[in-house]
């Protein structure tokens, strides 16, 4: 059993026909978000059939380049995300954060990609690009939870920190706990995202696969691991990233300079 | 022969100068008393001191052995300082005390006898090892903080105003305990920022001011 329901451009008007019951409620309702609703709803169509464009293009192509330019993108603006809504922020924290979604994109990517899937070719973008996107996106949200919790501890736990350092606490040894304590925070998404699939949330991977025809059994499978995948991903990038800040802000000398947080 | 030399230091509140090439030099079972305006940089000199606040150019030598500001954690161990926000760790009483017995560099294990005999010496008796730190007050951390000192033993006690937060009598109790307990042993020696009268013959006495330690 295979095959999809094509969507024809008639359909979808049909399903805009949802975006302005909303408008017209806002109207009536003097809710005000009409304005916005509309242009989130242009967003949408323009964002995504661009991308549509894109990727129809890519998929055609026979070498790895344009897959590689589009990954690179990917990272820099995944690296750019993860500190965007950061109340704390140090010299280069832009590239660690970036080296970080490099970093996972490779590790993880390359596992998943090439010794679970074996893909081919090796850069088949049909495979590579949604796979690396939900790498990237998912360690974004992991490594942007730990790095602002991290930061924060630092900032506002410094006598604690500088407590450990009194004895004579080795680096590490006094960034045990704001680490043990960021990293927790990191995963919570993951971990309740892992406990709840398939109870509360029947995962989109596994909606959108069913809709495409495949079998539930192979959907589940892929669901799962994709699933495994993502926790590597957040485990990979909060302990990274939560050991480079620690790096920069931890001196060689063995001082918290919370100078350099602004 | 100096037990702690260490200097110079140099140090900037802003743009606003605290204080110019300042050394400091403690002898043997000898307690020097730092004193000096609110604002003059006292608390910023005892962190130089141990580098946790920068101090370029700073030499460190403790018992006749000088120390590279990447050996900073061992000379931290054998020169300790106390903040004054005598700041605990979240868990219990016994969890404070015991924490730096399982850093790599600690020397001795965690003596729970000698801590419940400590903590009875400060007025401390009253508490259990297993009770949680968040309800303790200013003047019992401190005192806490003095305990665990003592059982770490290190050869220097740097003190930043240990006796806020205390009555008459448990200042003359945790007093009489660094005095007695920690300054009479061989090595040792202690440097302490504080307002209270300690008495003249007992403390060596400098003074920060206008930039300059000066003897009182």
């Amino acid at each position: 059993m295979s095959g999809y329901i094509v969507l024809t451009p008639f359909d979808l008007s049909l399903a805009a026909f949802f975006i302005l019951v909303a408008g017209l409620f806002s109207v009536v309702f003097r809710l005000g978000v009409e304005r916005r609703l509309f242009v989130a709803a242009l967003r949408t169509v323009v964002q995504l059939s661009l991308l549509g464009l894109v990727l129809e293009w890519i998929f055609s192509q026979k070498t790895f380049y344009p897959v590689l330019l589009i990954l690179c993108f990917m990272v820099f603006m995944a690296g750019r995300e993860a500190v965007a809504r950061s109340k704390n922020r140090y010299p280069l924290i832009l590239l660690d954060t970036t080296l970080v979604m490099t970093a996972s994109a490779l590790v993880v990517g390359s596992v998943v990609t090439q010794i679970i899937l074996g893909v081919s070719p090796w850069y088949n973008p049909q495979y590579v690009i949604p796979l690396i996107g939900m790498i990237l996106g998912n360690s974004l949200n992991g490594v942007s939870l730990a790095l602002d919790s991290f930061l924060d501890y630092l900032r506002h736990r410094r006598p604690e920190i500088e407590l450990f350092l009194s004895f004579g606490a080795t680096k590490w040894e006094a960034l045990r706990l704001p680490m043990r304590y960021a990293i927790r925070r990191g995963l919570i998404p993951i971990i309740n995202a892992m406990s709840v699939a398939g109870i509360v949330s029947l995962p989109g991977i596994m909606t959108g696969q069913i809709l495409a025809g495949i079998p539930p059994i192979q959907a589940v499978a892929y669901q799962i691991l994709i699933m495994f995948m993502l926790a590597g991903a957040y485990t990979f990038g909060t302990i990274f990233v939560t050991f480079l800040a620690g790096h920069k802000l931890l001196t060689s000398e063995n001082r918290l300079a919370l100078e350099k947080l602004t | 022969m100096s037990l702690l030399s260490a200097g110079p230091f140099t140090a900037y509140a802003k743009d606003r100068l605290l204080y110019e090439e300042v050394f400091i030099e403690i002898s043997e079972n000898e307690c020097v008393l730092l004193s000096g305006p609110s604002g003059s940089g006292k608390t910023t000199l005892l962190r130089q001191i141990v580098g946790l606040h920068p101090a370029p150019g700073a030499q460190r030598t403790l018992r006749g052995r000088s120390y590279s500001l990447r050996e900073l954690p061992l000379f931290r161990r054998d020169c300790l300082f106390l903040s004054s926000e005598a700041p605990c760790l979240p868990g219990t009483i016994e969890e404070n005390l015991r924490f730096p017995f399982e850093l790599k560099l600690a020397r001795d294990d965690f003596d729970p006898e000698k801590a419940r005999t400590l903590l009875k010496a400060v007025g401390l008796a009253h508490l259990s090892p297993g009770q949680e730190v968040q309800s303790l007050s200013l003047g019992e951390r401190h005192r806490l903080a003095m305990v665990r000192a003592i059982l770490w033993n290190p050869c220097v006690i740097l003190a930043d105003e240990p006796f806020t937060g205390l009555d008459e009598k448990t200042f003359q109790a945790s007093w009489n305990l660094l005095k007695g307990e920690f300054l009479q042993r061989p090595g040792k020696a202690l440097l302490i920022v504080s307002h209270d009268g300690l008495s003249a013959d007992e403390v060596r006495h400098l003074y920060l001011r206008q930039g300059k330690l000066i003897a009182k």
